[in-house]
């Protein structure tokens, strides 16, 4: 938790106090980037972007808001757009298809890292219900708290947690009794 | 209570929604429907797996890693607010080109609303520090670069235009004058590397805007500068709109600025010595104002009584010109000997002058301005 005098000293301009408070918040910011991309090297890249971010928007924070939903909206908005991009539009026949290819590539690879199914799983999630999950388990947000973060109605984020739950479920129960994978 | 209705309890009982009848009711349900009690079982055991995903931490400090990039950030900022460091042309003329660009349409179809997110899009204090720092760079390439500034020449001028225009309406007379005077020098330097590549003359006229189109595409001829002097009276009316709302399109706004300098300049002192200058060849291929020309060998400018032409002693020969184009209407060809003694009839209508050739007698000649011919007396 930030302290609410080093936000506002790093909003008056002290920049050794917005400094030390990117120091604070970058293993946050950087875990929800990792699991809403599932992958380091562009986890890496969204969170200093982030980071850049809010050093540069510091001053538009109201204290109105929480701070870490504050940071968690830049960051996940961050992550979505570069979701978006490495995955480009694609018809749903062909995305089926590029899961499949994906799946039977990484196949090799990815069996000797059973405890990584759920993390494969996730990553089978459409991108609002994945960084929904991971502000509930990884932020331990409230859902209101999500709802300020992804600018999302309360019931929209409640339904996407649910079946993003139920999703996630299915695709590890499958796993467990040795079903397709991925 | 459905199986459905009691899905919805299971997910809110993860995220420690229940209330206590809520969670009663769950529990109830569970106890004898087996297919929910596996579904909860299943749901709790991976709430509890994402619970327990690695609490992952970056593979080294990103703030430090990203420390340069806010130094950056911050000298930018610095930067913007009064600063500008380098005026180079290059960069100089980037935002100019930029702010040329919007103000194009908008001169055209000027609707009010545009015109105010424009207004606002424009940091002034950066336009005119842009201004300034171009009229540093044209001063810059005149005495450092003096070779091949065709190119230049337009950006100058560019520059040149966003200083007269975004300068206030009441600046002085003296401030557009010295935006003239660099004007003329950078334009001195692009003729003189026109006729350069320019064996053949032949006479061509353009407007001084147009010098290095025709460095492109003519080749050959000799070009005559000409100043605008022609658009006086409007020139002054564009001046000041074009000083004050800087909308014009980028053409007008070039020769507003150049006419609103000449036009300041004629204002100021209109009987002023005037220059001509003359090309390798000792032809005259331009007047302009200014006293830093020094390779010219230019004396006594006579204005003649009605004003509309003017004559001056240029390398041994006379020339004699109108006073607002500047056109040259005669050369005398190189005398032997000095000349001396430039003097128009009150009419206007003639001009005389002597040539005193060493120890010898003085000739005494004749110009006649209608008839554009010389006689020896």
């Amino acid at each position: 938790m930030v302290e609410p005098s080093l936000i506002r000293a790093a909003q008056s301009g002290d920049r050794d106090a917005l400094i030390t408070l990117l120091r604070e918040i970058e293993t946050h910011v950087y875990r929800t980037a990792y699991y809403i991309l599932n992958n380091e090297q562009d986890a890496m890249d969204a969170a200093q972007e982030a980071l850049i971010r809010i050093y540069t928007k510091i001053s538009s924070y109201e204290e109105k808001a929480q701070f870490k939903t504050w940071i968690q909206r830049i960051v996940t908005n961050i992550c979505i757009d570069k979701f978006r991009r490495n995955k480009p539009t694609v018809s749903i026949e062909e995305h089926e298809l590029v899961f499949r290819e994906k799946s039977s590539v990484e196949e090799d690879v990815m069996s000797t890292y059973v405890a990584d199914d759920i993390r494969k799983a996730i990553d089978m999630l459409p991108e609002h219900h994945r960084a929904v999950v991971v502000l509930r388990y990884l932020q331990d947000f409230s859902y209101n708290e999500i709802a300020d973060s992804l600018d999302l109605p309360l019931n929209t984020v409640k339904s996407y947690l649910f079946r993003a739950r139920q999703q996630l479920q299915t695709l590890l129960h499958e796993y467990q009794r040795g079903g397709v994978r991925g | 209570m459905t199986c459905q209705e009691v899905m919805e309890y299971m997910q809110r009982q993860l995220d420690d929604d229940l209330n206590d009848h809520e969670a009663d009711a769950l529990t109830a349900h569970t106890r004898y429907c087996s297919d929910c009690a596996d579904m909860f079982e299943r749901l709790k055991r991976l709430s509890a797996e994402l619970d327990s995903l690695p609490k992952v931490v970056p593979a080294f400090s990103l703030v430090d890693a990203i420390i340069p990039q806010l130094d950056r950030i911050d000298s930018e900022r610095q930067g913007s607010e009064w600063t500008i460091e380098t005026p180079l042309v290059g960069e100089a003329a980037q935002p100019n080109d930029e702010w040329e660009a919007e103000v194009v349409p908008l001169s055209r179809r000027s609707p009010r609303d545009r015109k105010k997110g424009w207004l606002k899009r424009i940091s002034w204090p950066a336009v005119t520090g842009v201004a300034a720092a171009g009229l540093v760079a044209g001063l810059f390439l005149v005495l450092f670069n003096p070779v091949n500034p065709p190119e230049l020449k337009n950006e100058t001028a560019n520059l040149e235009s966003a200083a007269a225009s975004s300068e206030e309406p009441q600046s002085s007379v003296a401030d557009r004058a010295i935006t003239k005077q660099s004007a003329d020098e950078v334009r001195i330097e692009s003729t003189k590397s026109t006729n350069a590549q320019a064996p053949s003359v032949s006479e061509k006229r353009y407007v001084s805007e147009q010098t290095t189109e025709a460095a492109d595409s003519s080749g050959g001829g000799q070009i005559k500068v000409v100043k605008p002097y022609a658009d006086l009276p409007s020139v002054s009316d564009k001046s000041t709109t074009g000083a004050s709302v800087p909308l014009a399109p980028s053409d007008d706004a070039t020769a507003a600025a150049s006419d609103s300098a000449a036009g300041a300049e004629k204002l100021r002192n209109e009987s002023e010595l005037m220059f001509i200058v003359k090309d390798q060849y000792g032809e005259p291929m331009g007047i302009t104002s200014g006293g830093n020309s020094s390779s010219s060998d230019i004396s006594n400018v006579v204005l003649s009584p009605d004003g509309t032409l003017s004559a001056a002693i240029v390398d041994g020969a006379v020339l004699v010109y109108t006073t607002q184009e500047g056109t040259v209407q005669l050369d005398s060809g190189k005398k032997t000997g000095v000349i001396s003694g430039l003097q128009w009839s009150d009419d206007s209508k003639a001009l005389f002058f002597e040539v005193k050739d060493g120890e010898g007698p003085k000739t005494h000649y004749k110009i006649d301005t209608r008839e554009w011919t010389i006689t020896t007396q």
